[in-house]
């Protein structure tokens, strides 16, 4: 049986989200630094670079002329998206090319984050809640225990399959079975060692269970895990990057109860985010 | 069934031509093989004429367009009620004739709910039996429900519909 203890230290051996976010984070931090600074440590990292260009020239953006600087794309942007888009390029960078307990490949990986990253946007725009300009990260990083889960559950695909199929377990409760513990559990000490806020720590932790939330901050983060469990919820359904766990879920419908949104809005939600997942993605194209 | 099936599809080595989310296309090309997949709540409406010896397949999202007209307009595929009525005309336009029209559907999947107010894949296959019904055709075979997720092909050549799921393979 693989202990709990085993996986939580091999999150160690998961790499750091790389230098420029690094970097970036620590201007983020420094209130006297201006664009020029983050503009410098942008210049130095092509993929981000690119990344930041295909956003301030995208249709979105509406803008006249082409954008061809950091400086020029950092203004267009604004710091809050510039450190968002630094963290999905950084996170896109450390993905494996396959998450084979999960029987999945990296892309199918990246097309589900995504998805979860602008559905859990659509949520929280139609809501009005708080915290909206975090809800594309906080989706986008929802699984990021599952990184660290994979390698485990690959020596035990057998018996996570049997417990799907022959006991109906729900895919949290057969990962538990399997190795005593879940990707939410091991998802919160990833989102921790890589020093990420406290509200994508929360969202990897309660995105299954979000009415499950313990902590002192639960007022201000339950929206945004409300917002991401049901954003992850219509992801499954609609089938984007579906993996081995398919439809084994189960729906907290308090969180559509507390966010104040119908069946219907989260229809129409899903119906906006369509075209602009492959939009998102397109912008999303170089990692780190 | 699963090996046999998997035997005589690598037999027959049609091309594919894949349908995504909210899209839909149709073929009388019998080198093709039409697919989709990855059905979750989604339903795969797969039409099939075997005297004209064409297919076609429409892999729609949501019930219903009311939910967000401007995109059913753009895209009708991505809805119940824009979607089927417009894969039964590129159908007839392909010379199909709705009397000799094979209906079949796969997917509307769900998650487990016990308040039932998350429902897409049952009230995507409610919309779907209403419409047909209601234009009085009646659906010949059907694979829906439960917490699978889907794969559909659709041989043009013969009209065979395999759906693949949890890797076992069965002809719908």
């Amino acid at each position: 049986m693989i202990t709990r203890e085993e996986i939580v230290s091999s999150v160690r051996d998961l790499p750091m989200l790389g230098a420029t976010f690094a970097q970036l984070s620590d201007l983020d931090k420094d209130e006297s630094a201006k664009i020029q600074d983050f503009a410098q440590v942008v210049e130095t990292d092509p993929a981000l670079m690119g990344n930041l260009l295909r956003l301030a020239n995208s249709a979105g953006f509406g803008l006249s002329h082409r954008v061809v600087t950091a400086v020029q794309a950092i203004s267009v942007l604004g710091r809050k998206r510039l450190m968002n888009v630094a963290l999905a390029t950084a996170f896109r960078g450390v993905l494996p090319k396959k998450l084979a307990g999960y029987g999945i490949d990296s892309e199918t990986f990246w097309i589900h984050s995504i998805a979860v990253g602008v559905l859990s946007e659509e949520i929280a725009r139609t809501s009005g809640m708080q915290l909206r300009e975090e809800s594309f990260v906080a989706g986008l990083l929802h699984d990021i225990g599952k990184l660290v889960t994979s390698t485990f559950l690959e020596t035990e695909a057998k018996a996570l399959a049997e417990s799907l199929e022959e006991k109906s377990l729900l895919f949290l409760e057969a990962e538990r079975e399997v190795m005593d513990a879940d990707h939410c559990m091991i998802g919160e000490t990833v989102a921790q060692r890589w020093d990420l806020p406290p509200c994508i720590a929360a969202v990897a932790r309660w995105h299954h269970d979000p009415s499950g939330m313990e902590s002192a901050d639960a007022e201000i983060l339950q929206p945004l895990v409300d917002a991401v469990h049901l954003a992850d919820s219509l992801a499954h359904a609609l089938g984007y990057g579906t993996d081995i766990g398919e439809l084994s879920r189960r729906i907290d419908s308090e969180a559509m109860k507390r966010l104040d949104l119908s069946m219907s809005e989260l229809e129409e939600a899903a119906s906006r985010a369509a075209g602009e997942i492959e939009e998102r993605k397109k912008n999303l194209d170089h990692g780190g | 069934m699963g090996e046999a099936l998997r035997s005589a599809n690598r037999k027959r080595k049609a091309s594919p031509l894949v349908v995504g989310m909210a899209d839909m296309a149709v073929s009388d090309n019998p080198e093709k093989v039409i697919v989709t997949y990855a059905l979750g709540s989604c339903i795969a409406l797969v039409l099939y004429d075997p005297v004209r010896k064409a297919a076609g397949m429409l892999h729609y999202m949501l019930p219903l367009s009311q939910t967000n007209p401007k995109k059913a307009k753009s895209n009708p595929a991505m809805f119940a009620d824009t979607g089927v009525p417009l894969l039964f005309k590129k159908m007839f336009e392909l010379g199909c004739r709705r009397e000799n029209l094979v209906v079949k559907a796969a997917g509307g999947g769900s998650i487990t709910d016990e308040k039932g107010v998350f429902n897409i894949g049952k009230r995507n296959h409610t919309v779907l039996k209403k419409i047909l019904w209601k234009n009085d055709i009646h659906i010949s075979a059907e694979d829906v429900g439960g917490k699978r997720s889907r794969t559909v092909h659709i041989y043009v050549k013969d009209g065979l519909t395999v759906v693949s799921s949890r890797g076992r393979e069965e002809e719908l």
